[in-house]
Formats: C-alpha cells, structure tokens, sequence
C-alpha cells in the first residue's frame, strides 16, 4: 500500500494535464454544483470537499480525483467589484475545454454574465458554450409539477408551456445571442431539484444537457463526458468508466517520456486494479490476481510484455524514437491501460455476482480494437486544441 | 467654472448697488456730524435707546410664547438632544454637556465671566459644526442671531421658573422691567448709552450679556452655591441648544415662524408643520432587476400602477403617490433595476433624495453582491454628509414562496416557532440576506408580492413603515434644510431681504393694532 502513496499523486497530475476542462460561469446558487452532481453522481459533501483554490477567482473540482478525467472551473468572483474574466480564461486556454453558463431561468439581471461570456467570445470566438437554464419550476403555476415527455428540444417552445417561463427563457436567449453570436452555442433548461422537493424527475432535462455538451464539446470533452456516471448507459458499468479513463490518460502521458514508460506504467495499471477493486467493494489478494492473469490469459501477457519491450527500444532510436515511437508508444500504453481497465471490471462485477469470468480475455481484446480508435480520436483533438503543457 | 461666468454679473450688480445706495449711505456720517455740530448728540442717544428698547420690549411680547413648553423645559435640564439633529449637531450637543458638567459657579459671578462662557459655549458648537471656516464664529446671520436671543431667554426663562425658590413668583416680565429700569439709570448716569450701542452690533455678546444680567441678581440674593451651578449649566446648555440651531442653520425655518407670527420655538412644531407642508416623504424602492419592486409598488398601492413582468420594465426612476391612514403624503419611487456599478450614480442621487429607502430582494436569488455594492456606496454616501440623517432602511425579502417546500403556500407562517418547513425556510432566507447585506433581524419583513394570489404580510410592511415615518420626517427635514441652503443665490437673498421688511412692518401693524 505504501507503493500506492508514492505513485498516487504523480498518476492524478499526469491525468490532470490532458483532463478537458469545463468552465462553469454563473451567479451565486444558481446550480453549478446541482450540475456537477447529476454529470458525476458525487455527493454534494464530496463536491464541496473536492474544489480547490486554483486561480484568484476561481476554484477547481476534478474528477474523479485519484486520475481525474475532466475538470469543473468554477468562476467565483462573478459580480465582484474588479472581476477580471482573464486568469480563468488563460487557465482554459491550450487544453480542450467547454463554457457552460448557468443562469436561474426566471433571474432576468445577468448584466456580469453577459459581460464575461462577452469577454472570452470576443477573444475566442469559436469556443462552445451551452447555456443551462436552471430552476424553471420558478415559472411554473402554482402546484404544477414538470412538463413529461422533456418539451425543450423543439423551438419555438410550445404554447402549452407556462407563458412567464417562455417569455423569460426566450428573454435570456436572446440576451446571450446578442453578446455570442449564434455559432456554436446552444440552451439547455434544465431543473436538477432533492428528492421531497415535489418535482419529478429531479434531474429533468439531464439528458438533453449531456446530448448538448456532447454534441458542443471538442472530442477530448466528449469522450470524458461519454464516461462520467451521470452519462447514459449501463449502470454498473458507468461507475468504473471515469477511473479507468483517467487511468489510462495517465500511463499515455507517462510514456511520452523515453524509458520512464518502463516503470511507470505497469505502476499505473496497478494502482488502477487497486481502485476498481476498491470501487467494487473488493480486495485484491494473490489468489484473485492469480485468477485474474489466468482469466486474461497467458498469451496476452506474453504479448503485452514483449511489446513494452520492443517500444522503449523504439523510443531510443535518436529523432524517429521520440516523435513517432513516442506517439505509438503513449497511444499504445493508453490502449492497454484502457482494456485492462475494462477487463477488471468485467472480472471484478462477475467475481461479486459469483459468476465465473470466462470472457474476461474476449472483453480485453475487444476493448483494445476500440480503446486504440478512442486514443487516435484524443491525439487528432488535442492536436486541434494546441497540445497539453 | 461656474463661478468665474458669474462674476461680471456680479461686479455688475455690486457697482449698481454701490451707485444707488452712495448717496443715502452719506447721509450718516453727514447727519452725525450736523448733530455733534449742533450738540444734539446726547439727545439722539437718548431717543434712540427709548426707541430700541420699547421695540425690544414689543417684539418680546409679541413673539416670545405665553406659556412655555413642559418638553423645553425638560430639555433644558436634561441630556437629551433634539432627535431632529443631524449626526454633526448631535455632535456638536456632546461637546456643550461636556462643558455644562465641567462648569463652575463662579463663571456667572461676574459680566465678563458670564460673557466669557456664553462665547465659550458658542465657540465650541461654531467650531463643531464649521470646522472648515478660519471664523466659525460669525457662520450666521442677523435674523438667526435675533432668534437666538429669544430661544436662548425662552428656555432659561422656563427654567428659572421651575426650579428657583419663589421662581414662580417672580415673573420673568417683572424682572425684565426691573432690569430695564436699573439699565436706564446707567444709561443716564453713566453714559452707558454708547457702550449699549456699541454692544448692539454683536448680537451674541448682548444676548449673552442681556441674559447674565437679568439673573445673577437674583441668584446671589438667594445666596445659594448650587443653584447658582445649576442655572450654570443651564444656561450653557440653553447658549448651546440655540448655538447648535443657530451655527445648523436651523433657525432659517424659524425666520419662516417668524414672520407669520407663530408663537412657539418647539422644532415638534416645526416637523409638525412640514408634515402639513407641500414636501411629501419620499419613499425609494431598490434592488436588482426582477427582486419584485414593481410588483411591490402595486401591492403597496393597492393598484396595477407599475408594468410587471419576468423580463426588465421599469426603465427609470419613475414616482408615484402613496396614500394610506396614518401617513403622511407620500411618493413612491420606483427605480430601475441595478445592473452594475455604472448604475449606482442614480441610485445614490435618488437615495440622497429619499427619506425612507425599502430594499427589495428576492429570497430564492443568493447573489447578493451587487446590492451589498449599492448599499455601502449609498451609507458611505450619507456618512460623508454629516449634516444629513441617513434615510431609514428595511429590506423586503420577497418570492418567500419560492423557498423550500416548493408548491406549498399555507399562510401565515408563525416566523417564531418555525415548525412548519416553509417556516424554517423563510427564517433561513432572512437571516442569510440580513448577514449578506448588513440589516438588523427587525429591519427585515418577507413579503410575497404577486398579483396572482392575495400579496402575503403586505400589512406587516405597512406597520414598519408606519413605525418608520417619524424617522423619516426628521431626514426629510434635513433634506429640506440642505436644499434651501443649496439653494442660496442672489434671488433667495433678495427675498430674504424683502422678508426682512416684511418682519418690521408686520409688527409695527400688530403694534398698532393692540394699543
């Protein structure tokens, strides 16, 4: 355990550098944490726990922290005298990243919003914005609860809507088109309320605000929202998705360095096995991770290990080592990462079930075709987005 | 810049003047001198003090009221200050009851030590409340000075009645013509006369005089040590209240009493009158854009005056009339929503020309910095100007119905208990708004203003504001007061001149009139 101390942090700052950062910008309380939850499904306490000071004027949630996949900046000094938007946008600048502004949807005074959604476009133009539309219950008549089936996917929004509700959303959208532009922006009203508040669902419009992001986001973005908890998908599966992501960023970055690749990432995959086992509620002892290596098969092993070998050589070779043996190199260590990552689950979810894990070799070798795809899919974004520091 | 414009209109006038006046203005020195020629000197001294003295006398009894007021009295003795003060004046009070406590018996035992501490007492209110002059002293004007005398002799006069032995029995009228009498004995005796003269053209120092004379007689006849510290102190405290008014720029209303012949110095009355006067209480109504001003304005009215929507309406700062049983005629301002910084210029000038300020915001909105921005800018405003009262302040949290539980609304809400959950809630949004924005627990009424349903604890408002408008009368009064000093021009000295005249003429009619 004593080996998970000294390798947690370097892991969790080699994720960090490549983790897309969404910049959350609104006022006080108007539901940038209540977004942060549903996207991750972490608990307001872990959230609160979780940020940390990181500009003058802002402060940072990663996820998930051991190697966080992506990064909520959350601008505080909204509506403070002197608030100047620079620092948190220098921080966004060169990695991917998406605005999302959060606005109470019956809250007409956005004046310093507008001013810094304004500021940021002014200078980049071309980066996306969603803006969520929070609380709409405000606009609602008394004792109505949600419109079911989401209605805010046509515009015009229907007529059967409450009409203050209409008239203020449209008000706001119209405001943030005027300082924006119309490209590459888009809204989301959403009302993410407790459970006993008398709403249901208390995450209405979640998915139209994961499809928005997605659909705005740069790739980077959108893979890590692909496998944040709150993402669509299979249940169980989505708690592990985040981590073994982050992971497998991890050992990528550690083997764009010649040789250090050596030890680090075998050293990542394995505090990578240690969470998901602690994720599952389990423990790996020799016998498991016996029955795991047999599971994923000697022949794999042998292969995987060979490799390592034959790239560190690669990566030697003066000129055409370090740019292309260090590219295969890094996208190959992120492959592996990414499907042992996902074999372990499938390994660790059938051993909890008491089911056997036969599959465990064919689960690997699959995820390894789309976990190369995915890691080529990462290079040509952060190429597009300037490369990571 | 403004000033260098109007100097040649100035120059102008003055020279005018000057050319007008030049030829009456010798006639003075001229007529002096055909008088020492003609050795009537003595006689047009004479004359003049018999003439000036039977004005006096007239203008004591015409003016000074019959009966005195119970609270002057109390005043007189007592610490409190006026509550009608600004800030600065109540400052200026703090200095007299220090002197008053410090004072000794024996600074009444002679002319000059009484004259001494009458300057003394007047100096350090001039000092207090004109700290910028190199001459404080002389910071008012004729009028005011006459006034000051008869305050000053007014409230002494209540206070050697009460508490003198046979004080009751001496009436103030007796003592003044024996006074009077022994005065026109020096006068021929001692050719007292030209000092009396000379003493004229300081007001002050006659009235400061006038006043020892009159009592010390007396009170060394009775030979007591300790009232003699007493009317002391008294009478320190008399030269400063009237000091305090004189140097405020109070006693500028007074002169208005003055000539329509109101017999009484009690500035009660004075706020009394304004509240039956032509200015209304201005009651301002702030915050952010959609914290529901609009909406409470029409709650308060009673009446769809104000365009109510979920988008920006109100555009500008626009007045309407209040009515309502137990108030006084009143506006109410309703101001666009603050938007910034760049906003705060007009709300200050609208707060610097209100009496009542009702700060609306809405309890389900926690960014609150721009109003805690627009609050300090208004208080640091009003600290800046010591000469006028900060408007009474409370802050209306409204869309209390949008707090947790949401969809239930079953008023009314026992805001003490709070065992209901909505109740909790709207004890939370308080007092989180009163942390946020500096309001005192009681200063905080939540409302619920909707036209939709019945508005909730509109007559809880209505109350506070009631409770309030004292508090607000005495800042309109300062408002009132700094807008006639502001106010100052050729034009208004003029009438102040004209007025003046009037003053003489009235009495001489009234004079008339009685015998």
């Amino acid at each position: 355990m004593s080996q998970s101390a000294d390798v947690s942090a370097p892991i969790a700052d080699k994720a960090r550098q490549f983790a897309p950062v969404v910049w959350l910008v609104g006022k006080v309380q108007s539901g940038k944490t209540s977004i942060i939850r549903a996207l991750t499904q972490a608990t307001d306490a872990e959230i609160g726990a979780g940020f940390r000071a990181c500009t003058r004027t802002a402060r940072v949630f990663d996820f998930p922290d051991e190697a966080p996949i992506i990064r909520f900046l959350d601008t505080r000094g909204l509506g403070e005298a002197g608030y100047d938007p620079a620092a948190d946008i220098a921080f966004c600048e060169g990695r991917a990243h998406l605005m999302l502004a959060v606005v109470k949807a019956l809250d007409s005074e956005q004046h310093a919003l507008l001013d810094v959604i304004g500021q940021a476009r002014q200078r980049y133009p071309d980066w996306p914005l969603v803006v969520a539309q929070t609380s709409i219950h405000e606009g609602y008549a008394a004792g109505t609860g949600h419109t079911l089936p989401y209605p805010f996917t046509a515009f015009p929004y229907s007529d059967a809507l409450p009409e203050p509700l209409i008239k203020s959303l449209t008000h706001q959208q119209m405001q943030f088109k005027k300082v924006a532009g119309k490209s590459g922006l888009s809204f989301v009203p959403i009302d993410f309320t407790q459970p006993g508040d008398g709403f249901e669902p208390i995450d209405y419009g979640r998915e139209a605000l994961v499809s928005a992001l997605m659909a705005a986001a740069p790739v980077a973005v959108a893979l890590a929202l692909a496998e944040l908890p709150g993402a669509p998908g299979k249940a169980d599966a989505r708690k592990a998705n985040a981590h073994i992501l982050g992971f497998a960023v991890a050992a990528g970055a550690s083997d764009a360095v010649p040789v250090a690749g050596v030890v680090a990432v075998p050293m990542v995959q394995a505090a990578m096995l240690r969470q998901l086992a602690k994720l599952h509620g389990m423990q790996w002892d020799r016998r498991t991770y016996a029955e795991f290596l047999g599971a994923l098969g000697a022949s794999t092993l042998v292969r995987t290990a060979s490799t390592f070998g034959i790239r560190q050589l690669v990566k030697l070779i003066p000129g055409y080592g370090q740019t292309v043996g260090a590219a295969a190199a890094a996208a190959a260590s992120f492959a592996t990462t990414y499907a042992v990552g996902k074999a372990a689950t499938y390994f660790l979810e059938r051993r909890r079930r008491g089911e056997s894990a036969d599959e465990v070799a064919a689960v690997y070798r699959e995820t390894l075709q789309n976990a190369f795809r995915l890691a080529k899919k990462r290079e040509t974004d952060m190429g597009n987005a300037g490369g990571a520091p | 810049m403004k000033e260098q414009r109007r100097l040649p209109g100035y120059s102008r006038t003055l020279l005018l003047i000057v050319a007008l006046l030049l030829p009456t203005v010798s006639l003075i020195p001229l007529g002096g001198l055909w008088l020492w020629q003609q050795g009537y000197v003595v006689y047009w001294g004479i004359a003049t003090c018999i003439v000036v003295t039977a004005l006096y006398h007239l203008e004591k009894r015409l003016i000074a009221g019959p009966t005195p007021t119970p609270s002057r009295t109390e005043k007189a003795t007592d610490a409190a200050s006026d509550a009608a003060w600004s800030p600065l004046q109540s400052a200026a009070w703090d200095d007299v009851m220090t002197l008053a406590s410090a004072v000794d018996a024996e600074r009444l035992s002679s002319r000059d030590a009484a004259l001494n501490l009458g300057l003394e007492t007047i100096e350090t209110v001039a000092r207090r409340l004109h700290p910028e002059r190199k001459d404080p002293l002389l910071q008012f004007t004729v009028p005011e000075a006459l006034a000051v005398v008869e305050r000053a002799s007014n409230g002494l006069r209540d206070f050697v009645t009460k508490t003198f032995p046979l004080g009751d029995r001496i009436t103030v009228a007796q003592l003044m013509w024996v006074y009077r009498w022994r005065g026109a004995l020096n006068l021929v005796e001692k050719g007292h006369d030209l000092w009396r003269i000379v003493r004229l053209l300081n007001p002050v120092s006659a009235a400061t005089q006038e006043l020892r004379e009159r009592f010390t007689r007396q009170i060394y006849d009775a030979g007591r040590e300790h009232m003699a510290r007493r009317l002391a102190r008294a009478y320190v405290k008399e030269v400063g209240r009237a000091a305090i008014d004189l140097y405020g720029g109070s006693l500028r209303i007074t002169q208005a009493e003055l000539n329509s012949h109101i017999t009484t110095n009690s500035r009660a009355d004075i706020a009394a009158a304004e509240a039956r006067g032509a200015e209304p209480i201005r009651i301002l109504l702030a915050g952010q854009t959609g914290a529901g001003k609009s909406s409470l304005l029409n709650a308060l009215a009673n009446a769809v005056e104000a365009e109510v929507s979920v988008v920006p309406t109100t555009a500008r700062v626009t007045a309407y009339t209040l009515t309502r049983e137990g108030l006084p005629a009143a506006l109410l301002i309703d101001t666009p929503g603050l938007t910034g910084a760049n906003s705060f210029d007009v709300l200050i000038e609208s707060a610097a020309q209100a009496d009542m300020v009702l700060w609306v915001v809405s309890a389900t909105r926690a960014a609150r910095e721009i109003d805690r921005q627009a609050l300090t800018a208004i208080r640091s405003h009003f600290s800046a100007e010591p000469n006028r009262r900060r408007p009474p302040m409370l802050l209306v949290l409204s869309h209390i119905d949008g707090l947790r539980p949401f969809n239930e609304w079953e008023p009314p809400y026992d805001l003490s208990g709070a065992a209901q959950p909505k109740s909790q809630s709207i004890r939370g949004a308080m007092e989180a708004a009163s942390s946020d924005l500096g309001f005192a627990a009681h200063e905080i009424v939540p409302v619920r203003t909707d036209v939709a349903v019945a508005p909730y604890n509109i007559d809880a408002l209505w109350a506070r504001i009631i409770e309030l408008v004292p508090e607000a009368q005495r800042a309109r009064l300062l408002r009132t007061l700094s807008d006639i000093k502001s106010a100052s021009s050729w034009a208004a000295i003029w009438s102040q001149a004209a007025n003046a005249g009037r003053v003489i003429k009235g009495t001489f009619l009234s004079r008339s009139d009685t015998s």
